[in-house]
């Protein structure tokens, strides 16, 4: 950088969207420590490590779902299926290791290869058969849980017959922390690392920022899509068998309308709807967020309604955020200048 | 990569070679059976007229497109690209005039993306930094690699694309329109890594309206004309007026017809007006009956200037006064309102609804005055159609989809439009565009008539020299921004505007 004048004038013209898209993370991590701050004061009970404890077990399962939700989102694309794979595996994995014993110690194989395979079919319709894939995993969504309520046959899965390991992991607490808190955070983290290091991450950013781009740089619009899809499948099975053996009886409802818990903390968690920009550590905070505002509230006794009038007025914050920075960053990619910049 | 091999075989073995090379998309007939040749190391300037077949032959020299006949040979072996980076790979790359990059990621990314260095399968960003870095100092170019692509300007979002160009070894280098949206400094900049490229060995193809930049840079000039190959020479050979006959293929000549005599009232007038970085301080009046084109190269600001007029976009500053009234534009609605209506560049992105029938397209703009009580009056409405249709002979039923149109007749429906709301001032973005030769003769006659009958002040924004002398009663040429002449039709001829619409002068210097 030997010419002075030059970096100061990138710094400038670039300050816009870098800081919008900083300025977005920052957003949730401040809203995060209002919240807080508010409950502290406002309740004595707020502010204490059981009930910090309580607040991140709650969001624990949700911030898993969330981290796979993020992987879809990026693409530019929802999945709202996500409640309804971790339905179907729960029930589905935990019957037959129920009936068949031997299946015990393969619970998450089986999980995964569930999850993946309902991952790749939403994956086909989105980008094989170029539905839209709000559309597409709207029907998924009712084709899943009807499969597990067909399989299921109005019957539950007992807790007597879940593995008992998977049982004891649910209540167990390792350094302080619920089991399941320590589990969320390392299936963050993955997802982080193969998000931001491997090419099959920074793919995902680079298709979500501008597919036609994608196009020109050779990148298969295809695989790209249906990987994410499979990815997000295959975390929302784990968060579905988490919350089965959580829960101890499962019948075919486990999991149901969470979709909208997920994607909210998704978009609270500064992902950009439009795709192409946003962390998975974003969205896993989002999760806290949603935790926090349902356990502080819970705490000061309010009604239901004023929860899902602050959830709502957050969803809305956050996107409102969201299509500001959009605005900013494809505006400024095609701005032109005509005259000569004045010296 | 066999260097001393390829330079020995150099003059012998072409970089490129085109051979039949054949296109239809449907009924038409993009490109038919093109053949030339690409020497190495060679900068090889494509000229054509839009729709000549420029960016087809490129799509399918880059794997974006596959030929329905013909072959290509790199350097001596038949190759067929499959996608771009089947042809990067092989170091044939194209940069266009609007890149295409992923705005949210970062310079370096933008740079490997697809290609990144890798460690034991992750993305090694220390070294794809390092590498980017050494790239765009290759180009002589300073860039913090780890900054977002958006927010760059054209000209270094086009470096960014050169430099991922090179990343592979790369023989041909395509531009395509390149300094349409650059400054002349910019401009300047760009000539100079090109002719850098070249003394490297690498072959670049280099496509361009502007006539001056072919003459200083090409080393050889391939002329096309309706997707067929009409001729490929050294530049030394080929002077302009021969470079432009053999692109239209047909002398140019437009008959001017008589002038009106008396002018009536100034409708439109346009003080100072200007936005920073866009234009600066344009003055002019459009009087009654009077048609006034505006001269000027693609991106000098021409369109800027009409549309702030019309309340798109930034709000200027300066003052706009339609019919003695003055007015502060601040959208198109306020805008219409006052009888102001603008034809827009782009038809197919912001004239007409193609989705929709030539009805309610031409109904559009006019629905308040075709309701009753809030409700369409669909006889209303297909009469005021059938009215405007007949005016504008538009081909095709009242009912019939836009889409199922001609260029030339969408256009029309598009003027059709605005003409429905009997306005008092037109603004025309090239309203001849890419229409055929027949229709163009229409839509001159239809312009004519409404200034001179219809008593319409009509200001015309077109690239097309000839149709400008004949049409127009008064030519404003602009200029980066600056309206740099303001010549009344007996004192112009394609010399005295071109050369103020090429003129540099700009305000920094």
């Amino acid at each position: 950088m030997s010419n002075p004048t030059a970096v100061t004038r990138r710094r400038l013209s670039l300050g816009g969207s870098t800081s919008a898209l900083r300025v977005r993370f920052l957003g949730v991590v401040i809203f995060l420590a209002i919240l807080v701050i508010a409950f502290s004061l406002l309740s004595p009970q707020f502010f204490t490590l059981g009930n910090g404890r309580s607040v991140l077990f709650t969001a624990a399962i949700l911030a898993i779902a969330a981290a796979g939700q993020s992987l879809v989102v990026l693409t530019g694309n929802l999945d709202l299926s996500v409640g309804s794979i971790m339905g179907l595996t729960a029930y589905v994995v935990f019957d037959l290791a129920g009936k068949n014993a031997a299946l015990q110690p393969f619970v998450v194989i089986l999980a995964l290869a569930i999850g993946a395979l309902l991952g790749f079919i939403n994956g086909v319709f989105v980008t094989v058969l170029q539905i839209p894939s709000i559309v597409a995993t709207l029907g998924t969504l009712s084709i899943y849980r009807g499969f597990v309520s067909v399989y299921a046959n109005a019957k539950e899965v007992t807790s007597g017959t879940l593995p008992p390991w998977m049982r004891a992991l649910a209540t167990q607490v390792w350094l302080g922390l619920p089991s399941y808190v320590w589990i969320s955070a390392v299936i963050i983290a993955i997802v982080a690392v193969a998000l931001t290091r491997l090419p099959w991450g920074r793919k995902i950013y680079a298709y979500g920022s501008n597919p036609k781009a994608a196009r020109f740089y050779g990148l298969s619009s295809t695989r790209i899509v249906i990987g994410a899809y499979v990815g997000a499948g295959m975390i929302a099975a784990i968060a579905g068998l988490l919350l089965g053996a959580q829960v101890g009886n499962i019948n075919s409802l486990l999991a149901n309308g969470i979709e909208l818990q997920v994607l909210a903390a998704v978009v609270i968690g500064g992902v950009s709807i439009w795709g192409g920009s946003g962390s998975v550590i974003g969205a896993a905070i989002g999760a806290v967020v949603l935790a926090t505002i349902n356990n502080g509230l819970v705490l000061l006794e309010v009604q239901e309604f004023y929860r899902l009038l602050i959830q709502g007025a957050a969803i809305i914050a956050a996107v409102w955020v969201d299509a500001i920075v959009q605005r900013r960053v494809i505006g400024s990619g095609t701005r032109r200048r005509i005259m000569e910049v004045e010296s | 990569m066999t260097n001393s091999d390829s330079s020995l075989r150099a003059a012998a073995i072409p970089r490129l070679r085109v051979s039949g090379v054949s296109k239809s998309f449907e009924a038409v007939h993009a490109l038919r059976s093109v053949s030339f040749d690409l020497a190495p190391g060679e900068i090889h300037a494509l000229v054509g007229e839009n729709g000549a077949g420029k960016s087809t032959l490129v799509g399918m020299i880059t794997g974006l497109l596959e030929p329905d006949a013909g072959s290509l040979e790199l350097d001596g072996l038949p190759v067929r690209f499959r996608n771009p980076l089947d042809a990067r790979a092989a170091g044939v790359a194209a940069v266009y005039q609007d890149p295409n990059l992923f705005p949210h990621l970062s310079i370096a990314e933008n740079i490997f993306t697809g290609q990144y260095p890798k460690r034991s399968g992750f993305v090694n960003s220390a070294s794809m930094r390092e590498k980017a870095r050494q790239l765009l100092k290759r180009l002589d170019f300073e860039l913090d690699v780890d900054s977002l692509v958006a927010g760059l300007t054209v000209a270094e979002s086009q470096y960014v694309e050169i430099a991922r160009a090179l990343s592979s070894d790369l023989r041909l280098l395509i531009l395509d329109e390149p300094t349409s949206a650059l400054t002349p400094g910019e401009a300047s900049k760009l000539y100079e890594v090109v002719r850098r490229l070249k003394a490297d060995g690498t072959t670049v193809v280099w496509i361009s309206h502007r006539m001056e930049e072919v003459r200083i840079l090409a080393d050889t000039i391939t002329v096309l004309r309706d997707g067929q190959h009409v001729q490929t020479s050294p530049s030394s050979e080929l002077d302009d007026a021969t470079m432009i006959k053999l692109m239209v293929g047909r002398s140019v000549t437009l008959e001017a017809v008589a002038r009106q005599d008396a002018l009536g009232p100034a409708r439109l007038s346009v003080k100072g007006l200007s936005i920073p970085g866009i234009f600066d301080d344009i003055t002019f009046d459009v009087h009654e009956g009077e048609i006034v084109g505006v001269a000027g190269l693609v991106g000098s600001g021409r369109s800027e200037i009409a549309q702030a007029v019309f309340g798109i976009g930034t709000h200027p500053t300066g003052s706009v006064t339609v019919d003695g009234k003055v007015v502060t534009p601040r959208s198109p609605s306020q805008m219409a309102a006052l009888g102001v209506a603008y034809l827009p560049e782009d038809r197919d992105a912001d004239g007409v609804i193609s989705s929709m029938t030539i009805e309610a397209n031409v109904a559009l703009p006019s629905l308040k005055r075709l309701s009753r009580f809030g409700f369409m009056r669909q006889t209303r409405e297909r009469e005021l159609a059938t009215t405007q249709r007949t005016a504008l002979s538009i081909k095709g039923l009242v009912g019939d989809l836009v889409s199922s149109l001609s260029g030339g007749n969408r256009q029309k429906v598009a003027l059709a439009r605005w003409l429905a709301t009997n306005p008092k001032v037109l603004l025309l973005d090239e309203p001849t565009h890419g229409i055929d030769v027949g229709t163009k003769a229409q839509v001159h006659d239809i312009m004519r008539d409404l200034a001179r009958k219809e008593r319409l002040a009509i200001l015309m924004i077109s690239s097309d020299l000839p149709e400008v002398l004949a049409l127009s009663d008064r030519i404003l040429v602009i200029s980066r921004g600056r309206l740099v002449a303001n010549i009344d039709i007996a004192d112009a001829n394609q010399e005295n505007v071109l050369a103020a619409a090429t003129s540099t002068r700009t305000g920094a210097a």
